[in-house]
C-alpha cells in the first residue's frame, strides 16, 4: 500500500490530469454531485487502481459515478471484479481498463454470480494471453446483458477459442484473437454446441488470408430470421466444405441462411441434408449454385417442394455431384414433367451415376441424350422444337403448292414456304401477319401443356397449323381492305386484332371441321378438354364471352351466339368476320351506339342494334345483376364450361366497382389485358390447378445478395438456366445447325452440344486459281488425263453368266464337252457387257484452323493452307474432267457454339468464277472443332442423291477446339468424338476419309479411323499432285 | 379383251388415237404411279392392233440391266442345238402390238439406241445376232414412258431419243376425277373417295420437302380398298400410303397428322 502522501501524489496524476475528462465532459459535474462519502470511497479506490496503472484509474473514473447509481455494494463489486482481471499479472491492467469501460447499467442487468464466473473466464484467458483477455473482456462485456446463462455459453466459446491456441504460432494466436474479436457477434447468434463448428470454420477461413476477414467482422443477414437450430445446422453445412474447401465453406457460411431463409421449417432440413454430402465431396460446383438456389426454390410451387429437396437428398447421398447441376435444371424439369416423373428420371439418373460419375454428372445436367431421353418420356408437354419439323411439313401439306392441279394461271396463290417459329406469347389464335415481311410466318406457342395428355397437347399445335393453314385456304387472305389496313383504321388497332382473330377463327373452324373431318373431331376433343378441364383458350368466343361477362356486358354476350352461328355458316367470308369484328369493337367500346353504315351488307350491325338489343338495355337498367347470371339455356354451349362468377385471377377490372351496363365502354387497355389472360398457353394451367410458371429468374430478384463481381457470371447462369426452350430457338435460326457431340467420359452424347454456323466466303479475285494453273501447267495434262481414263460409260465383258446378251463360247464348248463326258454341264453360257457407272459425290471438307497458318515444312515460302489450296484447285480441274458431283466445304470456329463452316462450293453449284474465287480465299481461321463438321458433312451429303458418297477430310493436325474436352491438355476427347463422327458417317453409306500432312497423323488417326481410311502425306508440296491419284484409288464409283 | 377402267383427263385418249393411226411412237411422261400403264392397257384395249384376237400389248418393265438381248431375243441351248428364241420387242414387232416400254431411262443407253430404227419411218428392228432386219408389223406401236421426276440428271432421256415420240404428259388426276377413279377401282363411297383424293392432293403438296414423290394415284386406291375390306380408314391409310411412301420417321408423323386429319 503506498503512504498517504504518496498517494495524494497519485491522485495529483490521475484525477488532476487534463486527460481525464477526455471523451466525458460532465464527469466532474457528476463527481461533484456524489455524497461526500461515496466521493471518498471512489476516489480511494481510483488512487489505489492508479497505482496499478493511472489509464485504468482514469478509465474506471469516468465510469464510476454510473456504477454508484446502482448502490455502494454493487460499485464494490464492480470495483472488485475489475481489480481481480488487473491482479492477473502485470500485463492484465488493459484487460481490466476494457472492462471498467463497459457500461455498468449493462453489467448490473447480470446477476453477480455469472459476472463473477465471467471474469474468472477473463482471468482464464488471461492466463494464456494478455491480448486475447483483453479483448474477450471488451467483447463479450458488451453482450453480456443480452444473453441467456450468459458465463454457461461465454465458458464454451473460451473452450473453444483457448482450443485454437493449440499450437504455439503466431498465425494461432492471430486466428484465435480474430475469434475472440467475433465474440460479439457469433456468441449470441449460435447455441454453444455449435461453437465448435464455427472454431473449425474460423480455422480453414483463416487460410484463405485477405477473404477472412468478412467470416469475423460480420455474420450472414438472414440467419437472425432463422431458429437458432437452423442457424447451427448451415454453419455444419458450411463446415463440411471447410477442410476441402474453404471459400466455398465460406460462401454456404453467408448464403445459405439466405436460401434456408425462404423455406418452410419443415423444408429446411432437406435442403440441408442435400447440400451437406455436396460440400463435403465436391463443394466447388456449389459456387455457381448458390447464388441462384433460393430464386429456383422460390420457382418451384410449394406443394412439391419438400418432395424436390428430398428427392435432392437422396441424389445426395448416393452421387454428391449431380446434386448441382440438378438443381440448376430444376425448373426447366419441372417445365416439362411432374413429381412422379421426376422421381423416375432421377433414379434412372443415379443409376447411370453408378456406372460412371462423368454421365452422371452429364446425366443430371440434361446434358446427355438419355438424360434428355428419359424426361422427354416423362413428359407429357410437346415443345414446339420438337415439333417444328413436323408441323413445317403439315403446314405444307395442307397448303403447299398444288402444281399438278390446273393450269398455272389458276387462282390458287403460288405457294411461299412457310416459315415455322415458335414464340413465347404465341397463343391459341396466331396474330395476323400485318407486315409482308411476316407472311407466310406461322407463329406457334413455344409449348403446350395445358392437358394431360401429350396428344391432346399436341392437337392443339396441329390445330393451330390447321388455322394458319386455313387463313390461306379459306381465303382470310382475300379480305378487303387488307388486314393491316384494316386494323390501322382503329383508335385500339390492337383490341380489333383480337376481335377479328376471334370471328375469323370461328369462321375458320367452321370451314375446316366441314373440309376435315379429322380436323373436325379435333376440334370436338380440344371442346371437351377443355370444358373438363375448366381452360378457356384466349381468342375463342368462349373466352372472350367470360370477358364480357365480367366487364358487364350481358347485352354483347347475347349477341355472340348468333354471330358465332352467322360465321359458321358455309356461306360466311372473311368479310363477315371484318364486319363483325367492326360492329362488335364499336359497341364494346362506343357508350353512345352509333350505327355502323347502312352499306353494311352482312347486318351485324342490325344484330346489334336490333330491337331486342335495346329491349334488353332497358331491363338491364334495373337489374344488372340479376342479368350478368343470366344465359340462354343453349345459347354457347363452350360456355358451359365457365362457370359465370369465375374470374381469371389477376383481372384488374372489378365487376363491383364498375356498374357497367350496356353501352358502358370498357376501358380499352383493361379489354386488351382480359383477352390477352392466359394467352401464354405455354405455361402450365394443369388440371390439378398446379400452377408452374416458368422461371421468373431476373437479376433484380437478387440484389444485395451478390457481390458485384458474379453478376456478370450469373447472367450467364441465368441464361442457361432460364429456359432451355429460347436457347434452341435462338440456335436453329438461318444458317444455324444444332448437332450432338460424342464425349468418351460419359459414353454417352451430349445434347444439342454444338452450334454450327454456315457462312458464305467472299471470293478474291480469282486471281489464286489462275496462278495455280499456271503454277502447274505441268501436273494439269497428266492429272487430266488419268482421269479421262476412269470416266464412265467403259463396258467390261462378263463371263460365265447364266443369262446375257450372247454365248459365252468358251463355256458352250465345256458345256458340250461335259455333255459328251456324261457330266452335268454349267449353266452359266453366256456372256454380257456390263457398264461401269460413277455416281458419286465426294465432299471436300478443308481444315482451316489457325495452324495452317505456319509455313509448310518443305517449301517455307508458302503456307499449309497454300497449298491444300492448290490440291483443290488441281482436284477441282481434274473432277471437271470425269464429271463427277462435288463440294468444298471450309470448317473453323471458336468453341462449341461457334463451329463455322464455310461454304466454298456447294453440290448443285457449277464451277464458276465466283467459286475459283471463293478457293483462292479460304484462308486460316480458328480451331478444330472436327467432329461437328463431320456431322454437318454428313448431314450435307444425306441430301444428295448419289449412289456412293465420300468426304474427304483435309487436315494438318488433330482436333482441338477451346472447349473440346475438360482438359484443353488432352486431345483425347476430340479424337474420340471425330471417331464417333467417322462411324456415323460409315453408317450413313457415307465413306469418309482423311488426308493429314502432320507427319504425327498415325499417332492419332489410327484411332480415329482404320487404316484404309486415312493417309499422312510426309512431303506436303506433293499434296497437289498426290490429292487426285488419292481421290482415284479412295472414291470407288 | 376387256377394255380396263381409264377416265380420260384431258385431250390425251385422242391425242393417242391420232398417234396410232398415223404410227407415231408415243412418249409418256408423268409420276408414279398416276396412270400411264394403265392409260396403255386401256389405248391397247381400245385399239385392238394385230386384230381382235392377238395380245394387243407387250409391255417390259425396263431396269438397269435390262440388256438388247432382253427385249430383242437370244439363243438357247436346247440339246445339241442352239434355238432363237424372240423377245417381247421382236414378238411385237412381228405380230403387230403395242409394244410399251416402261421407265425407259432405267434401261442401259445401249438398249436405248435399240428401238430408234423403231420409231422412224423406216419401221425395222435390226437383230444382229441373227443377221437379220425384221420391218414391224403394220399394226406395230412403240410406247414408251418414263418419269423426269426423280432421276438424276444422268439418267435423263437423251434427245436423240426423246425426239423421236409425240409426248404425252401426265400429273395425277384433280382431286374430282381422281376420286371418280378411286370410287370407281376401290370400290370406294365417294366420300371417303373424295377424302382420300384430298389426302393425295395434301401429301403431293410436300413437293420437294421430303418425298421424292407425291403419293400414287395406285397407293390411294390401296387404301380405299382396304377401307372397303373393313379396315379402319386410319390405319388402312397409314399402312397402306405413309408406311409405304418412306422410312424417314418424322415425315411419317407429319403424314400420320395429315392422315388423322382427315379422317376421324
Amino acid at each position: 500500500m503506498p503512504a498517504g502522501g504518496l498517494m495524494s501524489r497519485l491522485r495529483g496524476l490521475w484525477f488532476d490530469s487534463r486527460h481525464l475528462a477526455a471523451g466525458a465532459p460532465d464527469l466532474h459535474d457528476e463527481i461533484a454531485a456524489l455524497a461526500e462519502s461515496a466521493r471518498e470511497e471512489m476516489l480511494t479506490t481510483g488512487d489505489r487502481l492508479a497505482d496499478v496503472s493511472l489509464t485504468l484509474a482514469q478509465r474506471y473514473c469516468r465510469r464510476a459515478p454510473a456504477a454508484l447509481d446502482h448502490g455502494i455494494d454493487w460499485f464494490r463489486h464492480w470495483v472488485s471484479c475489475g481489480e481481480r482481471l488487473a491482479r492477473v499479472d502485470t500485463g492484465s491492467r488493459a484487460a481490466a481498463a476494457a472492462y471498467f469501460a463497459l457500461e455498468p447499467a449493462d453489467l448490473a442487468a447480470v446477476p453477480n454470480a455469472e459476472i463473477e464466473r465471467w471474469i474468472a473466464l477473463g482471468e482464464r484467458v488471461l492466463e494464456t494471453s494478455r491480448r486475447l483477455g483483453e479483448v474477450f473482456v471488451a467483447e463479450s462485456g458488451a453482450i453480456l446483458g443480452t444473453l441467456d446463462r450468459p458465463a454457461d455459453r461465454l465458458r464454451r466459446w473460451v473452450d473453444e477459442g483457448l482450443s485454437l491456441l493449440g499450437k504455439d504460432s503466431w498465425e494461432a494466436e492471430i486466428l484465435a484473437l480474430h475469434f475472440f474479436e467475433a465474440t460479439g457477434l457469433v456468441v449470441p447468434l449460435l447455441m454453444p454446441d455449435d461453437y465448435a463448428a464455427w472454431a473449425t470454420l474460423a480455422r480453414a477461413v483463416e487460410r484463405l488470408g485477405s477473404a477472412r476477414s468478412e467470416l469475423f467482422a460480420s455474420v450472414p443477414a438472414a440467419a437472425h430470421a432463422l431458429p437458432e437450430r437452423d442457424r447451427g445446422a448451415a454453419l455444419n453445412v458450411a463446415c463440411a466444405a471447410a477442410a476441402s474447401a474453404p471459400v466455398v465453406a465460406l460462401e454456404l457460411y453467408f448464403s445459405l441462411p439466405t436460401v434456408l431463409e425462404a423455406l418452410h421449417d419443415d423444408e429446411r432440413d432437406a435442403l440441408n441434408s442435400s447440400v451437406a454430402p455436396v460440400a463435403a465431396a465436391a463443394p466447388f460446383g456449389l459456387r455457381e449454385l448458390l447464388p441462384v438456389l433460393r430464386v429456383i426454390l422460390e420457382a418451384t410451387p410449394d406443394a412439391i417442394r419438400r418432395d424436390v429437396l428430398r428427392l435432392a437428398s437422396t441424389i445426395a447421398l448416393r452421387f454428391p455431384e449431380g446434386v448441382v447441376p440438378f438443381y440448376r435444371v430444376l425448373p426447366r424439369l419441372l417445365e416439362r414433367t411432374g413429381l412422379e416423373g421426376l422421381e423416375r428420371w432421377v433414379e434412372r439418373g443415379l443409376q447411370v451415376a453408378d456406372d460412371s460419375p462423368s454421365a452422371g454428372h452429364a446425366f443430371f445436367g440434361l446434358d446427355s441424350r438419355t438424360s434428355r431421353a428419359v424426361l422427354t418420356t416423362e413428359s407429357t408437354a410437346v415443345d414446339f422444337v420438337e415439333v417444328e419439323g413436323l408441323m413445317r411439313r403439315y403446314l405444307q401439306m395442307l397448303t403447299g403448292s398444288t402444281r399438278q392441279s390446273g393450269p398455272p394461271s389458276s387462282p390458287c396463290s403460288p405457294t411461299k414456304g412457310w416459315r415455322v417459329a415458335g414464340d413465347a406469347h404465341a397463343s391459341y389464335r396466331p396474330p395476323f401477319a400485318i407486315d409482308p415481311e411476316h407472311e407466310g410466318e406461322a407463329i406457334f406457342p413455344l409449348r403446350v401443356d395445358i392437358f394431360p395428355t401429350a396428344e391432346a397437347n399436341l392437337r392443339l399445335f396441329r390445330l393451330v397449323a390447321a388455322h394458319h393453314a386455313g387463313r390461306r385456304e379459306f381465303g382470310t387472305d382475300t379480305m378487303e381492305p387488307p388486314v393491316g389496313e384494316f386494323l390501322a383504321g382503329f383508335d385500339h388497332p390492337e383490341i380489333a386484332t383480337e376481335l377479328l382473330a376471334i370471328f375469323e377463327g370461328v369462321r375458320l373452324d367452321a370451314c375446316i371441321a366441314r373440309a376435315y373431318r379429322g380436323l373436325a373431331a379435333d376440334l370436338d376433343a380440344l371442346g371437351h378438354d377443355c370444358a373438363r378441364s375448366e381452360i378457356r383458350l384466349p381468342g375463342t368466343v368462349e373466352h372472350f364471352t367470360t370477358v364480357l361477362r365480367h366487364a358487364r356486358r350481358p347485352d354483347i354476350v347475347r349477341r355472340l351466339p348468333a354471330i358465332a352461328e352467322r360465321l359458321a355458316a358455309p356461306t360466311a367470308t372473311v368479310q363477315d368476320s371484318v364486319d363483325a369484328t367492326r360492329a362488335v369493337y364499336q359497341e364494346v367500346l362506343r357508350g353512345d351506339f352509333v350505327r355502323l353504315s347502312s352499306a353494311d351488307p352482312t347486318g351485324f350491325a342490325d344484330m346489334m342494334a336490333d330491337s331486342e338489343m335495346v329491349d334488353a338495355r332497358l331491363e338491364l337498367d334495373g337489374g344488372a345483376e340479376s342479368l350478368s347470371g343470366d344465359q340462354s339455356p343453349n345459347a354457347d354451349p363452350g360456355s358451359d364450361a365457365a362457370p359465370i362468377d369465375e374470374r381469371p385471377e389477376g383481372l384488374e377490372l372489378d365487376p363491383d366497382e364498375d356498374e357497367g351496363g350496356p353501352g358502358v365502354p370498357i376501358d380499352p387497355e383493361a379489354l386488351l389485358k382480359m383477352l390477352k389472360e392466359g394467352a401464354s398457353i405455354s405455361i402450365k394451367q394443369g388440371a390439378g390447378g398446379e400452377h408452374v410458371e416458368a422461371l421468373g429468374l431476373y437479376i433484380s430478384d437478387l440484389g444485395g445478395k451478390l457481390p458485384r463481381e458474379r453478376l456478370q457470371e450469373l447472367k450467364a447462369h441465368l441464361r442457361q438456366a432460364h429456359s432451355a426452350l429460347a436457347q434452341v430457338a435462338v440456335g436453329i435460326g438461318d444458317g444455324a445447325f444444332v448437332y450432338d457431340e460424342w464425349d468418351h467420359t460419359i459414353g454417352d452424347y451430349r445434347h444439342a452440344w454444338c452450334r454450327l454456323a454456315e457462312i458464305p466466303l467472299a471470293s478474291d479475285t480469282g486471281e489464286f486459281f489462275q496462278r495455280t494453273l499456271a503454277a502447274h501447267a505441268e501436273l494439269l495434262p497428266e492429272v487430266r488425263r488419268q482421269f479421262q481414263q476412269i470416266r464412265p460409260e467403259r463396258y467390261r465383258i462378263v463371263h460365265a453368266l447364266e443369262d446375257g446378251e450372247e454365248f459365252d463360247l468358251n463355256a458352250v464348248i465345256d458345256a458340250r464337252a461335259d455333255r459328251r463326258a456324261g457330266h452335268a454341264p454349267s449353266p452359266k453360257l453366256y456372256q454380257a457387257r456390263q457398264r461401269e457407272e460413277r455416281d458419286v459425290a465426294t465432299l471436300f471438307l478443308i481444315d482451316m484452323s489457325a495452324s495452317t497458318d505456319e509455313p509448310a515444312p518443305e517449301a517455307p515460302e508458302r503456307r499449309v493452307i497454300d497449298i491444300t489450296k492448290e490440291a483443290l484447285v488441281v482436284m477441282t480441274e481434274a473432277l471437271e474432267e470425269i464429271g463427277d458431283a462435288y463440294g468444298i466445304y471450309g470448317f473453323s470456329g471458336h468453341g462449341r457454339q461457334q463451329v463455322e463452316l464455310y461454304l466454298v462450293k456447294q453440290f448443285n453449284e457449277p464451277l464458276s468464277p465466283a467459286i475459283k474465287g471463293r478457293v483462292g480465299a479460304i484462308e486460316p481461321k480458328r480451331s478444330t472443332r472436327m467432329g461437328t463438321a463431320l456431322r454437318h458433312a454428313v448431314a450435307r451429303l444425306r441430301a444428295v442423291g448419289a449412289r456412293s458418297k465420300h468426304i474427304i477430310l483435309l487436315s494438318d493436325g488433330f482436333p482441338q477446339d477451346l472447349d473440346y474436352g475438360d482438359d484443353r491438355r488432352s486431345n483425347v476427347y476430340g479424337i474420340q468424338d471425330t471417331m464417333m463422327a467417322f462411324q456415323e458417317a460409315m453408317r450413313a453409306g457415307i465413306m469418309p476419309f482423311c488426308i493429314t500432312v502432320d507427319k504425327a497423323g498415325h499417332d492419332y488417326l489410327k484411332d480415329i479411323c482404320d487404316a484404309s481410311r486415312y493417309i499422312v502425306i510426309d512431303d506436303i508440296t506433293a499434296l497437289p499432285r498426290e490429292l487426285p491419284k488419292i481421290y482415284q484409288r479412295f472414291v470407288k464409283p | 379383251m376387256n377394255s380396263p377402267y381409264y377416265l380420260p383427263i384431258g385431250d390425251e385418249v385422242e391425242i393417242f388415237q391420232t398417234a396410232y393411226e398415223k404410227r407415231l411412237p408415243v412418249l409418256l411422261k408423268g409420276p408414279t404411279g398416276c396412270g400411264k400403264t394403265r392409260f396403255v392397257e386401256y389405248m391397247a384395249a381400245t385399239l385392238h392392233p394385230g386384230g381382235t384376237d392377238a395380245e394387243p400389248l407387250v409391255t417390259v418393265a425396263c431396269h438397269e440391266d435390262l440388256t438388247g438381248s432382253d427385249l430383242v431375243g437370244r439363243y438357247l441351248i436346247e440339246g445339241d442345238q442352239t434355238v432363237w428364241i424372240d423377245g417381247p420387242l421382236t414378238q411385237a414387232v412381228k405380230r403387230g402390238a403395242i409394244c410399251y416400254l416402261d421407265e425407259i431411262v432405267e434401261a442401259r443407253k445401249d438398249t436405248i439406241v435399240l428401238i430408234h430404227p423403231l420409231t422412224d419411218h423406216r419401221r425395222i428392228l435390226p437383230i444382229d445376232k441373227k443377221g437379220e432386219i425384221l420391218p414391224a408389223h403394220a399394226d406395230f406401236l412403240l410406247v414408251i414412258s418414263y418419269n423426269p421426276g426423280y432421276q438424276s440428271v444422268l439418267k435423263d432421256l437423251k434427245q436423240s431419243t426423246r425426239q423421236r415420240f409425240v409426248s404425252l404428259e401426265f400429273e395425277y388426276p384433280p382431286r374430282d376425277k381422281e376420286a371418280q377413279i378411286i370410287a370407281h377401282e376401290g370400290p370406294a363411297e365417294m366420300r371417303t373417295a373424295l377424302e382420300l383424293a384430298t389426302l393425295g392432293e395434301k401429301i403431293r403438296n410436300l413437293g420437294a420437302g421430303g418425298l421424292s414423290e407425291g403419293v400414287s394415284t395406285r397407293l390411294l386406291i390401296y387404301a380405299a380398298q382396304l377401307i372397303a375390306g373393313g379396315i379402319a380408314p386410319r390405319r388402312a391409310c397409314t399402312a397402306a400410303i405413309s408406311r409405304s411412301l418412306t422410312d424417314d420417321v418424322e415425315l411419317r408423323r407429319a403424314l400420320d397428322e395429315m392422315v388423322g386429319s382427315i379422317f376421324p
